[in-house]
C-alpha cells in the first residue's frame, strides 16, 4: 500500500520507537523482551496497514498494539508457569532513586491498571478518550484510574500526590 | 512534581540500549518478510470463513429444535451459559428458591446456570456484584485466589478477600438450610462497601 511504503514506515518508526519501547518495558520489565515486543508492535502495523489520521492516532494505535503484544506474551508465560526476569535494576544509576521507585511501582501494577496509567498519564489522553481506545465504559476507566492511583500511592508511601 | 509528571519522568528515563534502534528495525523487516503473503492470507481467511459458516449452520440445525421445545424459557435468552429471565419468579418456579437483589441497586439481571444455580447480577454504587444461590454442594462461585483476609458475617457466614494475579476478589458465603449463597465482587470494591451490600442482601 502506498501509505505504508518504506519511507512512510521509517518516519513512523523514528517518531515512535523510543516511546513504544518504553511502554513495552513497563510491561515486560526487561530490555530484550521490550525490544522484541516493540518489533512485534511495528510488524502488526505493517500487517494491518491501518488508516492513521494524524500523529496522535498513529501513536495511540501503536501503543494499544504494543500493550496487546505484551499481554499476549505475558499470558503465554503465565500458562507455562515461567515469569520474565525482573531487570528493573538495570536502569542507569543516574536515573535517580525516585524515578526508579515510580517506574517500579508502575511496572508492578496489574495489566488493566497499567493500561489506563500509560494512556492517561503518559499518552496524555482524557479518561473518555482512554475509554474509547480500550473499548471500556468511561466509568470503568475512571474506577481503574482511581484504583491505580491508590496502588501507586500505597507503593510510593504517599509520594505520588 | 505532580503524579503525572512523576510517571512521565520515570518512563522517559527508560531508553533503548545503544544500537537497539537499528537492531529492532532490522528485526522488524525480517519478521515482516517472514509473515504470510497476502494471497496466502486471503486463502486462509476464505477457508476459515467457510469452516465457521459450516459450524454455525450445523449448530443452528441441531440447537433450534431444542430451544423451540423449551416452553418454560419462552422469555429467556442465553448468555454465557446462563439462561436470563425477566424476574426472580423464575427462581421460585424452577428451583424453589427465593433470591433477589437488595433494594436501590441498578442494572439487575436474573439468570439460572446449569439449571441449578440462581444468579442475580447488579450494580451497587460504582461496583458490580453477583449473588448466587444453589442447593448444589461445593463452591459454585468460579472464583479462586489466595485468601488474604476473612471477616465473619452476622448471618454466620464469612467474607473472604482473595488475591488472584494481583487482583482483589471479595467472596461472601453463607447458608440457610440446604441452600448455599455467595455474593461476590471482582472490580475492586472496598471492604465496607461489600459488607454493606452483604447486610442489604441478608437483612442483617
Amino acid at each position: 500500500m502506498p501509505e505504508f511504503d518504506r519511507e512512510r514506515f521509517s518516519e513512523i518508526y523514528e517518531r515512535n520507537h523510543p516511546w513504544i519501547y518504553r511502554v513495552c518495558f513497563a510491561y515486560m520489565k526487561n530490555a530484550p523482551d521490550a525490544e522484541d515486543c516493540t518489533e512485534d508492535a511495528f510488524v502488526r502495523l505493517l500487517d494491518a496497514r491501518p488508516s492513521l489520521e494524524d500523529e496522535k492516532h498513529e501513536r495511540a494505535w501503536l501503543t494499544v498494539a504494543a500493550m496487546n503484544v505484551c499481554r499476549d506474551r505475558l499470558r503465554r508465560w503465565r500458562r507455562r508457569r515461567t515469569v520474565p526476569e525482573d531487570l528493573a535494576e538495570q536502569l542507569p544509576d543516574e536515573d535517580g532513586e525516585e524515578r526508579r521507585e515510580v517506574l517500579d511501582a508502575v511496572m508492578r501494577l496489574p495489566g488493566k491498571y497499567k493500561d489506563v496509567v500509560v494512556l492517561y498519564y503518559y499518552l496524555g489522553y482524557k479518561s473518555d478518550e482512554v475509554a474509547l481506545v480500550l473499548r471500556e465504559s468511561p466509568s470503568t476507566v475512571r474506577n481503574r484510574l482511581a484504583a491505580a492511583r491508590r496502588r501507586l500511592r500505597g507503593a510510593l508511601g504517599g509520594n505520588a500526590e | 512534581m505532580n503524579e503525572s509528571e512523576m510517571i512521565c519522568a520515570a518512563l522517559d528515563a527508560v531508553a533503548p540500549a545503544p544500537g537497539a534502534r537499528e537492531r529492532m528495525l532490522e528485526n522488524i523487516e525480517k519478521k515482516a518478510s517472514a509473515e504470510i503473503r497476502p494471497a496466502d492470507r486471503r486463502l486462509r481467511r476464505a477457508i476459515l470463513t467457510a469452516c465457521c459458516l459450516c459450524v454455525l449452520i450445523s449448530g443452528s440445525i441441531a440447537l433450534i429444535p431444542r430451544f423451540l421445545d423449551r416452553g418454560e424459557a419462552e422469555n429467556a435468552s442465553t448468555l454465557t451459559g446462563y439462561v436470563v429471565y425477566d424476574s426472580p419468579e423464575a427462581f421460585k418456579a424452577m428451583l424453589d428458591l427465593s433470591l433477589d437483589a437488595p433494594e436501590g441497586v441498578e442494572q439487575v439481571r436474573y439468570s439460572i446456570g446449569s439449571e441449578k444455580i440462581a444468579c442475580v447480577d447488579f450494580f451497587a454504587g460504582e461496583h458490580a456484584y453477583f449473588l448466587l444461590a444453589t442447593r448444589l454442594e461445593g463452591d459454585v462461585s468460579g472464583l479462586y485466589g489466595k485468601t488474604v483476609r476473612t471477616v465473619p458475617l452476622e448471618n454466620g457466614g464469612s467474607l473472604a478477600r482473595l488475591s488472584a494475579d494481583g487482583e482483589t476478589v471479595w467472596k461472601a458465603v453463607w447458608s440457610d438450610g440446604d441452600v448455599q449463597y455467595c455474593l461476590a465482587n471482582t472490580d475492586g470494591a472496598e471492604e465496607d462497601e461489600v459488607l454493606a451490600v452483604c447486610r442489604a442482601v441478608t437483612g442483617k
